[in-house]
């Protein structure tokens, strides 16, 4: 079966609000990602030197047949490109955090995901809490959130992603940020 | 918090900003306009709005990549999952890998199989598959399956299952790569079959049978794999799981059914099918649809659409094309031994094995086979050369429609075996007995001796021992249905005769519904062939309103007695057996229609017609004996009863055979003694019924637990509670087992065991009963019948007990009215009735009322 034309299919029924076919785009999208960010990092350091909206638009342009998906499609990629870094940066802390009650700190010492967070200090795993508590709340703060925070995209592109202005978003930005933060103090 | 103050603040906060710093506070507490939780919780937003400034404006997006680079490169491999050390990769899917590993601290190195999700697609969803897929796993154990060893959580959380390695090769290129003849694949086509089977009993359906999820090992054993999508059908074990989009997603849509790609219920049979396209690619080396494209949405409509080539046709392509240049993608190397080249091969597929691949592959599940069993089976009747179920050009499908599964076990198949013997040798010797002339006795004789070589061969052929012990009784006579459609269709008075034979075996193991449409067919057939004044015609009727009597349409039941009877009357004016067995019966379902005065006459009158033909010492006798019982028991006549019931049990004892109805018979007596407030001698009878019944049989069945209802109940009208609960209680533990859920033979337990609870004290539990009791009774009898009202009245008693008077008054009411309606004054029903209505208004504090009531 190719992928061009599966990829399509379950992008037109997540549309719908099929969750499960959601979760089975899922492994597609992240060979995908994966395979670009091998090859976008092969000869960089890992900083945000990456432009994370080239490298998810472009893994969205190979795996999509451009001329039968409509716009909100392509926010919706951006959206589980987001989910996706959310949760594989959630699911490595979570190791790590087990790994260091477990005594084998030292394995994991040398870290970047760790010491990107130590020097942002943000506490990973209570964010991520935090932050399903903002879903439930506001939807579209905890959706910004995700997007420009785990998904890389700029406020412009946010904005653009999500049909709001600029002003709008920044707004939504800022509340939600001092809300998290309010969260986590 | 909740989202609307979330919007509030929402509100405040864009308020706010509006304004420059310095008046920021003063917005904020306007804005808030007095709701001081509102107030605190906006100036704690502005505390760390400006805090906020730097965090996260980072994005993490760059070490995720990095992480999603390095997962993925430093390799699961020589790491230990558990107790296991992986080796290598052998594969991954949708979900996860499947690692080749060893148990890392064993000197053999067994080698296992370990499935893993991938790291970041540990979503829920998957989560919940494999629990999912492990509790499945865990209750098979099958030497055609692959087993589950172990399963747990890596260091980091990710779930796994450690399975059996199969190291061998899909099933269709193992056949290929072996060279194996016809035969020989479908032998090991049939281990398959086992091993679905099995599953399938163990109430798990695979959904995704496929020639990579079987493997086959170099010693020749068929192993099944992957469960990660099958469905439980117990509902009380089954977790909900996922969609049914994803799971076509999730599987081959080439072995997909049509009621999988259109999102249908999915039932044992999804799998027959997929078995089916399965053993067609295994015997042409083709696949079944011929569709150019590789777009779901075109699979989905061939497999929906196209009828598959008949696998003779296929292979015969094969051998014309034979070193030409092949085009059809579904073309695979596929190799056969000598005697199997493509001519012959087509000779071999054509008739027989045809017919079987594509009646498993019908699109609509009813044509399929009914089971995997049934599939298997037919392939081995096609082995050893009998003829199979499966025809090009079968009659009639219709009664498989009517086919559902019942949970009926070898205990049931021999009951049918029973019961349909019997019915064949009562056949013969009434027809021995009854005939006007040796001719016509001859005539009878033949025809039985045909149903009965035919239904032999039937159960012969579905021999427990040969199947293990899941022979279904109904599936064997959907079987024996089909059968009769197929090989009796030149031979109609036959086929009658069985559609008759085989609907009285459902109406014997309570399935009317089941039975009816076959009892309508052989009518009708009686009618085309005989006309209505005939023997058969007249036999039939009776069958049928047996049936309706079953069913409780006594009415209708009535009615069909009385045609028969005006038949059977005209042709044999003098009386005969047959004419007796109608009356009786007639006799019968005027009783339970609360006719008691008319069915007296035709109960007296069967007595006399069996005891002037065959004297005293037969069945028919001993029944309607036992019927004029219940007739006097039901006017109150209960010394006259007793007598009756007496004389019954005697011509039981000296016929010796016919022990389940004798048990009945001893029953009523007990139950007549009880009445009678004669306690010892009725405890003696209803222990050597519940013996005799015991014996017959076992302890767990419901003709025990009928017997141990009115022998609780005796106990009960002894005022003897504890027992009475005691006792009533294991017989509806048997029939709770035993019977399914709301038959009607489990109401008499139920309300006995209500009011004996109510009586406890336990009146809360007891209403449960009584009002489970009533919703069967008021189903299964017509409206206004004396034993719903008495379980109407007994629930008024219940809730007099618990104090709710007000809901009490109207049900010991009507109950009362009812039965007296129905019983008259005098009847022991009708008194205890009207005994309850004084001692609610003594409760209620309104004596007064009752005083009515009292004598």
């Amino acid at each position: 079966m190719s992928d061009e034309t599966n990829i399509t299919q379950l992008l037109l029924d997540s549309q719908l609000g099929d969750k499960a076919a959601l979760d089975e785009l899922t492994p597609l999208v992240y060979a995908e990602l994966r395979r670009l960010a091998e090859s976008y990092l092969a000869h960089e350091r890992p900083d945000h030197t990456l432009q994370a909206t080239a490298l998810v638009h472009e893994a969205y342009m190979r795996l999509i047949d451009q001329t039968s998906v409509s716009w909100q499609n392509r926010a919706q990629f951006f959206g589980l490109a987001a989910k996706m870094m959310r949760r594989i940066l959630v699911n490595h802390a979570e190791a790590h955090h087990a790994a260091k009650r477990g005594g084998h700190a030292q394995k994991l010492s040398l870290d970047d995901a760790v010491s990107f967070f130590e020097e942002e200090q943000v506490d990973l795993l209570a964010l991520n809490e935090a932050l399903n508590r903002l879903a439930a709340l506001d939807e579209r703060q905890s959706e910004i959130i995700e997007l420009k925070f785990f998904g890389g995209l700029t406020i412009e592109e946010v904005s653009e992603m999500m049909s709001l202005s600029p002003a709008t978003v920044k707004r939504e930005w800022n509340m939600a940020k001092a809300w998290l933060l309010k969260e986590l103090s | 918090m909740t989202p609307e103050q979330y919007q509030r603040l929402k509100a405040v906060y864009a308020a706010a900003l509006e304004v420059d710093t310095d008046q920021r506070a003063a917005a904020v507490a306007a804005a808030c306009a007095g709701d001081d939780d509102l107030l605190n919780e906006a100036r704690t937003l502005f505390a760390f709005h400006d805090r906020a400034e730097v965090f996260i404006e980072r994005s993490a997006f760059a070490v995720g990549a990095h992480l999603l680079t390095k997962y993925d490169n430093y390799s699961l491999s020589e790491r230990l999952v558990g107790h296991y050390r992986l080796i290598k990769e052998l594969g991954h899917g949708g979900m996860g890998a499947v690692f080749l590993a060893a148990r890392a601290d064993d000197q053999f190195r067994k080698e296992v199989a370990i499935k893993i999700v991938k790291r970041g697609l540990d979503s829920e969803e998957t989560r919940r598959r494999f629990r999912h897929e492990r509790q499945i796993l865990a209750g098979l154990d099958h030497p055609n399956i692959a087993r589950l060893l172990d399963g747990g959580a890596t260091e980091e959380g990710l779930p796994y299952l450690v399975m059996d390695y199969v190291e061998g090769l899909p099933i269709n290129q193992y056949c290929d790569s072996h060279s194996l003849s016809t035969t020989a694949r479908l032998q090991l086509f049939r281990l398959v079959c086992a091993a679905v089977h099995y599953a399938h009993q163990r109430l798990v359906i695979h959904r995704d049978i496929k020639p990579g999820n079987i493997l086959v090992t170099e010693e020749g054993t068929a192993k099944l794999l992957d469960f990660g999508i099958a469905k439980l059908l117990d509902p009380q074990l089954a977790e909900t799981i996922g969609h049914t989009a994803t799971e076509i997603r999730l599987m081959t849509p080439e072995y997909a059914s049509p009621e999988q790609v259109r999102g249908e219920e999915i039932t044992t049979t999804t799998d027959v099918y997929s078995l089916g396209v399965l053993l067609y690619e295994i015997l042409t080396g083709h696949r079944p649809y011929r569709v150019n494209s590789r777009r779901p949405d075109e699979i989905a409509r061939a497999i929906c659409e196209q009828d598959p080539e008949r696998p003779s046709l296929v292979v015969s392509r094969d051998a014309r094309s034979s070193g030409a240049h092949e085009g059809s993608q579904t073309k695979k190397p596929f190799n056969r031994s000598h005697n199997d080249e493509p001519a012959g091969l087509k000779r071999r597929l054509s008739g027989d094995l045809d017919n079987i691949v594509l009646k498993a592959m019908q699109k609509e599940p009813h044509r399929r086979y009914v089971s995997v069993e049934q599939f298997s089976e037919d392939i081995r009747r096609h082995l050893d050369g009998l003829p199979v179920l499966a025809r090009k050009d079968t009659i009639s499908y219709r009664t498989l429609k009517f086919v559902r599964r019942h949970k009926l076990g070898v205990a049931a198949a021999l009951l049918v075996l029973l019961t349909v013997l019997a019915g064949i040798l009562a056949t013969a010797r009434q027809a021995r007995v009854a005939a006007r002339e040796r001719d016509q006795a001859r005539l009878e004789k033949a025809k039985a001796e045909r149903v009965n070589a035919f239904l032999q061969e039937m159960l012969s052929s579905a021999d427990p021992q040969k199947q293990g012990s899941s022979v279904k009784a109904v599936d064997l006579l959907a079987d024996a249905a089909l059968r009769a459609e197929i090989d009796l269709s030149k031979q109609p008075e036959t086929l009658a005769e069985v559609r008759r034979t085989i609907g009285n075996t459902y109406v014997g193991l309570g399935l009317f519904s089941q039975g009816e449409p076959l009892l309508r067919q052989a009518l009708e057939s009686h009618q085309q062939l005989f006309g209505m004044e005939h023997p058969d015609t007249a036999k039939t009727l009776h069958d049928l309103a047996e049936l309706m009597r079953g069913k409780g349409e006594f009415a209708e039941a009535e009615n069909l007695f009385q045609q028969a009877l005006a038949i059977q009357r005209r042709l044999a004016p003098a009386g005969d057996l047959a004419t007796a067995t109608t009356l009786r019966n007639l006799g019968a379902v005027l009783l339970q229609h609360g006719k008691t005065s008319e069915s007296e006459a035709p109960a007296r009158e069967a007595l006399a017609m069996t005891r002037r033909l065959v004297g005293n010492n037969h069945l028919n006798v001993a029944i309607a004996l036992s019927l004029l019982g219940l007739v006097d028991e039901y006017r109150g006549n209960l010394s006259e009863a007793e007598k009756l019931y007496r004389e019954s049990i005697d011509v039981f004892r000296q016929l010796g055979h016919a022990k389940a109805l004798q048990t009945l018979v001893m029953m009523n007596l007990a139950t007549n003694l009880t009445s009678q407030k004669k306690f010892d001698e009725a405890d003696g009878i209803f222990r050597s019924a519940i013996e005799l019944s015991t014996e017959l049989f076992g302890a767990e069945h419901h003709n025990v637990a009928i017997v141990m209802t009115h022998y609780g109940r005796m106990y009960f009208l002894k005022a003897d509670y504890r027992r009475a609960e005691e006792i009533l209680r294991t017989a509806l533990q048997i029939e709770r087992k035993v019977l399914p859920a709301g038959h009607s033979e489990s109401a008499q337990t139920l309300v006995t065991l209500g009011i004996v609870l109510t009586k406890n004290g336990k009146a809360k539990e007891g209403e449960e009963y009584l009002r489970e009791a009533l919703v069967i009774r008021q189903q299964a009898l017509p409206k206004g019948h004396w034993t719903t009202a008495n379980v109407t009245s007994m629930l008024g008693e219940c809730l007099t007990v618990q104090g709710r008077y007000a809901e009490a008054e109207p049900l010991l009411l009507a109950g009362y009215e009812e039965i007296k309606a129905a019983l008259g004054e005098k009847h022991p029903r009708t008194l205890e009735a009207r005994e309850r209505l004084p001692k609610l208004y003594e409760a209620w504090g309104k004596a007064e009322e009752g005083e009515k009531f009292q004598n």
